[in-house]
């Protein structure tokens, strides 16, 4: 029971936080915005580096899938 | 609502639409461009226990090259081609280290080249392997284990895909699809993306869902797979076949095949958000689902085999022994479940740090399977912005996973490998060797006399004819005695391989699914400029450690070993300079914008501190005859005459060489500019055995080398890099000339990787990826005309002034001439003819290494010649990129003669594909 408790927290868990980031979000205005039209403020501010980087990591670790991220190959080697 | 709020919701509205104010995904992701990056991974070696392979490490080329483009204001696309090249040495298996899995008898510490996958060792009670020490007596257990190495051909990877997406007002979808080839594998997947802009843009909602269908096709290691046990059973029949349902093993013509599918479908959901002016917040979640053959092909499990019946130690009934167990360790393929159900949460934070416009980002990552693995992946970065543009991002990552339920670098089974098979009343029983599946059992009967052997022939004339044990062997079918020696002799105990079910359900020694860490940090420079071309470089390191691991298990310290990451990364954004002055109306560069897109004018139109960029794809073809001196020749000739005795074994009947060449000028003033030209190069050839080719070496090198004809020769690469200085003059006639220097950045001494044991040396010269030596180039050119009609000139030398290279021999000098005319069509389209001359000089020295020549191309004297070519090109100005110059070219070589050197294949022609853009 303890168990399942655990897994339903655990499920709820990016849910709880991800209300709690909208609730606690000022309001920004569009016109307030030009610090984060940056480039180095993009959520990637280099995807063909970090392309790269993410093929060698998945191809290395365990942990890959999970992502959008398609194709790669064996990686077998 | 008072008036005043409504336009200023009106107001938010609109500037919520404008492009940038939303979340951004990525930098540039929704800009039109073209990015280019070559990419080189090298990994360290890893501790063998004080032995060091032969083979070197992992290392890997790769290119990235990406177009992204807006159709209409409402509809995007991008594409990708991404193309790696692996090579180097792979772990097959682990196994403990006092049982050698890496033996040398080399005096310098260097491993053989066969992988030692069949091994022994002596276990203590608790099935932990014994050390001796130098007199032979047990020191205690030694519980530190190696892997075994084995060299992984050199295998290219291509993937080509792309997505289209439709923008609507407060929300856009994505539909991709794309393809990845390589030889053992190909993947075909499609995915469809979804993003909702929420709340005047300060929550944008992504939804994603990919599918993956994957099929292996992996022929194993013709080295290694003699040594795994577990594909065929004790008569040779499939046993693996009958085990699994996702794949299957077929025999292949130099080791046996491995086939499965796998189906993965990924579904995500995130949700970004603007938190403050400065700061923005993304999570996410995933899942993702596999199906079918989910396993490594060139993975294997060494298993302890405690044998009852091959027990010396105390576990034998030896009291007095320092030991208790007798271990055969044996190689089996390694068995994964044909499932995985993985989930993921993702958080990434970005927050603009003080006054200097710095961003951090910091980035976590939780991952879990049911195969028991778990992960946290935590990054940190710093972008920088610096002075006139550029940028430098430090960042660090930290990664650590836990072990899966089934990794262990070595099991232990209390069985044979081997296991006599026997009848309750007969005891063990026999079958014929030379027929094992002819339905005969036999025993040994000790209640009859043994036959006589009658045969005056026979080395046992006169004597009984018994079995192993002295009495007579009896077919269990008809009950007859066995009474001709012949049949006796081919009898063999009946045995049956260990028994799959008293081993563990799944099992695996990929030290991939063991429990460890993984530290890298990494540093990137870049450079934007202000018409719209940025330049980065990124330099990674990474370090792999067991101690970092999550949940104990294993100790793997045995696969610690550090990695770098190099990437050179160059953009290009369309339309970024439409207008610029450096463009606007150069009568001589219209001319230009008629020749071939190799012509050396045609890059020198441009204004000072004005960039070009150009991609340009060349694919030549031989194939047909082979020939000498112009002259069609047989099989017999190149037997006798083109490989020095015994002879030639074999020929090529299918050779192609593809080059990828990016071009990277900047003009330093009017008329002097600066062109860098790397390359990247994949070979291929294909061959067969030739008709009346000399009698095989018992298994040698030659025989060795002949088994890799059976499957194509492929070597990929970064190929050398010319840099030249250019510069141009004129007015009428306008003149250009270009001096430089060709780096040796390509390989020079690709290597076969070995048979059997044998090491084979290199491969072909003209499948080397570079020359190996620092080169002189010189070029001319002149060309008249105007934009409609134009003519010109063109000659090029390649001169090898820097002697041999590392590997004994120096390419001959390359000269090159053309004539070219081009003229204007409706539109934007042009044509262009040229008449090409090409001389490559003899080649000096030869290969001063290991060779096992078998087809005429591994000889220096079969190498260059000249020939005449004429060419047809298509032409297509794009002045909608944005430059005045930008233009897509299209040209076909066809050769008109050749007279080349030895005995060669046929030239089929050429095509060439190029696209040069103007900043």
């Amino acid at each position: 029971m303890d168990r399942i408790g655990f897994r339903i927290r655990r499920a709820w868990l990016p849910a709880a936080l991800a209300a709690a980031a909208m609730a606690g979000c000022a309001s920004v205005q569009p016109w307030e915005r030009g610090v984060l039209a940056r480039d180095s403020m993009a959520l990637d501010p280099a995807p063909m580096a970090s392309s790269l980087s993410r093929h060698v990591h998945e191809s290395r670790e365990a942990s890959a899938g999970g992502s959008a991220a398609q194709g790669g190959g064996c990686g077998c080697n | 609502m008072a008036a005043t709020d409504r336009s200023l919701a009106r107001l938010a509205l609109a500037a919520a639409a404008l492009p940038g104010l939303a979340v951004r995904p990525a930098a540039a992701a929704d800009e039109e461009g073209i990015d280019i990056q070559f990419g080189h991974y090298q990994e360290g070696e890893v501790d063998l226990g004080g032995v060091r392979s032969k083979h070197a490490p992992i290392q890997a080329d790769s290119l990235h090259a990406r177009l992204a483009l807006r159709f209409t204001g409402r509809w995007r696309a991008a594409f990708n081609y991404v193309q790696d090249a692996w090579s180097g040495a792979t772990a097959v298996a682990s196994a403990p280290l006092v049982s050698g899995p890496n033996v040398t008898w080399q005096a310098d510490g260097v491993t053989g080249a066969s992988p030692y996958l069949y091994l022994y060792a002596q276990l203590d009670e608790r099935l932990r392997p014994v050390r001796r020490d130098a007199n032979g007596i047990v020191a205690g257990p030694d519980t530190r284990v190696a892997q075994t190495i084995t060299g992984a051909s050199r295998e290219v990877r291509r993937q080509l895909d792309g997505t289209f997406t439709r923008e609507f007002d407060l929300w856009s979808m994505d539909v991709g699809a794309g393809t990845s080839r390589e030889p053992d594998y190909r993947s075909d997947f499609a995915s469809l993306a979804a993003h909702w802009r929420l709340g005047q843009d300060r929550y944008t909602l992504n939804a994603a869902l990919s599918a993956t269908s994957s099929m292996t096709d992996a022929t194993l290691d013709h080295d290694g797979s003699p040594y795994v046990y577990g594909y065929y059973d004790f008569l040779g029949d499939n046993s693996y076949n009958q085990r699994h349902t996702t794949s299957l093993v077929k025999p292949g013509d130099m080791s046996p095949v491995i086939h499965g599918g796998r189906s993965d479908w990924t579904a995500g959901l995130s949700l970004a958000t603007v938190i403050t002016k400065r700061s923005l917040l993304e999570m996410g979640v995933g899942a993702s689902r596999s199906r079918g053959y989910l396993g490594n092909p060139y993975k294997a499990m060494e298993v302890a085999f405690l044998d009852p019946r091959q027990q010396f130690g105390r576990a034998g009934g030896n009291p007095g022994a320092d030991y208790e167990w007798d271990a055969q360790v044996i190689a089996i393929p390694e068995e994964r479940p044909d499932t995985r159900n993985g989930q993921t949460f993702d958080l990434r934070y970005v927050r603009q740090v003080g006054r200097h416009e710095a961003a951090l980002h910091a980035g976590y990552r939780y991952y879990r399977d049911d195969w028991g693995i778990h992960s946290h992946t935590v990054e940190l970065q710093w972008v920088q912005p610096l002075a006139r543009g550029w940028t430098l991002t430090p960042s660090v990552r930290w990664y650590a996973q836990s072990q899966a339920d089934f990794y262990a670098p070595w099991i232990t089974s209390r069985q044979g490998l081997l296991n006599p098979v026997t009848d309750p009343q007969l005891g063990q029983l026999y079958i014929n060797g030379a027929s094992p599946h002819d339905g005969h059992v036999y025993f040994e009967d000790p209640s009859i006399p043994a036959p006589i052997d009658n045969d005056p022939n026979s080395w046992n004339f006169g004597n009984p004819i018994t079995g192993t044990g002295g009495y007579a062997l009896v077919d269990r079918t008809t009950g007859k005695a066995v009474d001709t020696q012949d049949l006796a002799s081919s009898l063999m105990p009946w045995n049956a391989l260990y028994d799959q079910s008293l081993l563990p359900r799944h099992y695996s020694a990929d030290t991939r699914l063991a429990a460890f860490g993984m530290l890298s940090g990494s540093l990137a420079i870049g450079r934007a400029f202000d018409n719209g071309l940025s330049l980065a470089f990124s330099w990674e390191h990474m370090r792999r450690s067991a101690a970092l691991g999550l949940g104990g298990g294993y100790d793997t310290r045995f696969a610690d070993r550090d990695a770098d990451l190099f990437s050179l990364t160059l953009r290009g954004e369309l339309h970024a300079t439409a207008g610029h002055p450096a463009h606007a109306g150069h009568v001589a560069g219209d001319a230009a914008m008629l020749a071939p897109a190799d012509f050396l004018g045609a890059h020198a139109h441009a204004a000072a501190g004005s960039w070009m960029i150009g991609y340009r794809v060349e694919r030549e073809r031989q194939g047909g005859a082979m020939r000498r001196d112009g002259r069609v020749v047989g099989d017999a000739e190149l037997v006798a005459s083109a490989c020095p005795q015994p002879g030639c074994y074999a020929r090529p009947t299918d050779m192609s060489m593809t080059m990828q060449m990016l071009e990277v000028g900047y003009t330093i003033r009017a008329g002097l500019a600066l062109m860098a030209m790397p390359q990247f190069v994949d070979m291929r050839m294909a061959m067969r055995s030739l008709v009346g080719a000399p009698p095989g070496d018992g298994m040698g090198p030659i025989d060795a080398a002949s088994m890799h004809m059976h499957h194509p020769h492929t070597t990929s690469g970064v190929g050398d890099t010319p840099i030249m200085v250019l510069w141009h003059g004129g007015d009428e006639l306008r003149f250009a000339g270009g001096l430089g220097i060709s780096v040796p950045t390509g390989a020079a001494g690709l290597r076969m990787r070995p048979v059997m044991a044998r090491t084979l040396g290199y491969l072909d010269y003209d499948m080397q990826a570079g020359s190996g030596t620092w080169d002189l180039l010189g070029a001319m050119s002149v060309a008249g005309g105007d934009a409609r009609l134009a003519w010109g000139a063109q000659a090029e030398a390649t001169l090898r002034t820097g002697g041999h290279n590392d590997h004994g021999y120096a390419r001959g000098n390359l000269l090159r001439a053309y004539a070219w005319a081009g003229a204007r069509l409706a539109g934007p389209w042009s044509v262009s003819m040229r008449l090409a001359w090409r001389h490559e000089a003899p080649m000096a020295g030869a290969y001063a290494g290991t060779l096992v020549p078998i087809v005429p191309g591994d000889q220096a004297w079969s190498v260059g010649g000249t020939r005449l070519d004429a060419g047809a090109g298509l032409s297509l100005a794009l002045p909608a990129l944005g430059g005045m110059h930008d233009r897509l070219t299209l040209e076909w070589l066809q050769p008109l003669s050749q007279r080349l050197r030895g005995y060669q294949l046929d030239r089929q022609g050429s095509v060439g594909c190029s696209l040069s853009l103007a900043f």
